[in-house]
């Protein structure tokens, strides 16, 4: 932290009780002669306050409010409402309000698609200017890495899958591979699944002995997709936020998302809410082009969702 | 029996220092001392009910400002909306003291002036004494949120003020 936000942060009244950097900084900038002056004038501030009420007279006033607070969260809304009517009032009552619950469950759509989370990381590549793509138009033809990448990854799932079996256990790690050209930029990205930490190390490990592979870059994600379904089947969302990668399944919703992501903030930026606007339709060359706008509700947050992308 | 005991609890656990602080944060809040009274009485009057649901005793404090700000919000978020101009009882009260430091003076008249968050987060770090951590449990921000929320509110705040260079001189010749 600069020495400059510490004589905010420490709430330094004077030059004694600044460290050496600080004092560096004041010699440079007088100004900050300012801060120190505020500091005290604030320390002086919080001595004014109007004089509290008597405690002991403010807590028996508390304790009658909970007691009555008490006794009102005891009764029921039912017995509020009818409280002291006639037994053949409230039975009626009663009915009509079991005739009302079982409309409104006939009413209630049909249970929503089941849908799960994982967590774990991403390791991004950036592999520079794509080559010239095979027959089938594929990049990863263009790139030998990426086929050395693929090779690697499938013997490491192999050997998972036979260490798993032989301890008896079921394999929960994933591992998966997405390629993306654009603009004739070739990127590629390691999906790592609810890996731990030693796992994670040995891909990485095994991964930076591919020949020309640079360094990645390392991300924590969540996945979120459609109970069973992979990263890479089909179309889906993947969005960064704030350097956490999200990924969801085919057919995505503005729902699925908004509450995903306000999941996400509610744990990690308390305060903001992202509100997500999903727009489906048809690009000019007649492929299916999917917009999604992502508005995180916090104005004090730098942190912008960096363009959801469709594929 | 056992609420005398719950009392007991209670009032151990709050300090004189915890006490001031929820007076003091009741009265940024509200227009009156009759609003800045009754406040705090609800307050008091839920942590006492919740007190069992505390794990951390340490955070005593910065969960009774809390309660006294998601109380504050439910009650009169409203009616200080329709009056947003209207300075609260603890400015109104910083303003009429006689201050032997003038810039305290011209501090309470820019705190008043400031936004809400920027004047709830000063209050609560540099009035309140809370840490960065306790005033993020309060607002319910993270500790970066906070930290970015206090040096954009000292900005803010010393953008109002009538700075006179006598006053910074003074203060080096001290």
């Amino acid at each position: 932290m600069p020495a400059q936000d510490d004589i905010l942060i420490n709430r330094s009244e004077g030059v004694e009780q600044l460290s050496d950097a600080e004092l560096e900084l004041l010699k440079r900038k007088p100004e900050m002669q300012q801060s120190l002056r505020e500091n005290q004038a604030l320390s002086a501030l919080a001595a004014s306050q109007p004089p509290a009420p008597v405690r002991e007279a403010t807590l028996q006033q508390a304790y009658a409010r909970a007691g009555a607070s008490n006794v009102e969260d005891k009764m029921t809304l039912f017995s509020r409402i009818l409280g002291g009517r006639p037994w053949y009032v409230q039975a009626a009552a009663a009915l009509a309000l079991l005739a009302g619950l079982f409309a409104l469950a006939t009413l209630l759509p049909p249970q929503q698609k089941s849908y799960a989370s994982q967590d774990g990381f991403v390791l991004s590549y950036d592999l520079g200017q794509a080559g010239t793509p095979g027959e089938g138009g594929d990049p990863r033809d263009a790139d030998p890495r990426i086929a050395e990448v693929q090779r690697v990854l499938e013997e490491f799932k192999k050997e998972s899958q036979a260490r798993a079996q032989a301890e008896g256990k079921e394999l929960t790690n994933k591992v998966a591979i997405q390629v993306r050209n654009e603009n004739g930029k070739l990127s590629m990205s390691v999906a790592v699944m609810n890996p731990d930490a030693e796992l994670l190390e040995t891909i990485k490990q095994r991964l930076a002995q591919v020949p020309g592979l640079p360094a990645p870059t390392e991300q924590p994600a969540t996945w979120f997709a459609a109970e069973g379904a992979m990263p890479g089947d089909g179309e889906g969302l993947s969005l960064n936020l704030d350097g956490h990668f999200f990924t969801f399944g085919p057919g995505f919703t503005a729902e699925e998302v908004e509450r995903t992501v306000n999941d996400w903030l509610a744990a990690n930026k308390p305060g903001s809410t992202a509100r997500v606007k999903v727009e489906r339709g048809t690009g000019p060359d007649g492929e299916e082009r999917v917009e999604v706008r992502i508005e995180i509700g916090d104005p004090e947050h730098a942190d912008k969702a960096e363009g959801g992308e469709a594929r | 029996m056992q609420e005398q005991m719950q009392r007991e609890r209670f009032e151990r656990a709050l300090s004189k220092e915890a006490y001031e602080a929820a007076w003091r944060y009741s009265c940024r809040l509200c227009r009156s001392r009759e609003d800045a009274e009754d406040l705090l009485q609800e307050s008091l009057a839920r942590a006492f009910t919740r007190h069992g649901q505390l794990k951390d005793p340490q955070r005593f404090k910065g969960w009774l400002l809390s309660i006294v700000r998601s109380g504050f919000l439910n009650r009169y978020q409203r009616q200080r909306r329709e009056d947003e101009q209207q300075s609260s009882y603890w400015y109104e009260h910083a303003l009429q003291q006689q201050h032997e430091d003038p810039l305290a003076l011209q501090l309470a008249d820019a705190m008043a002036r400031l936004p809400q968050q920027h004047c709830e987060v000063l209050g609560l770090f540099y009035l309140d004494g809370l840490s960065i951590e306790e005033t993020g449990q309060v607002m319910g921000l993270s500790a970066n949120v906070v930290r970015q929320r206090l040096f954009r509110a000292r900005a803010a705040m010393r953008s109002l003020l009538n700075i006179d260079p006598a006053i910074v001189a003074a203060s080096q010749e001290n």
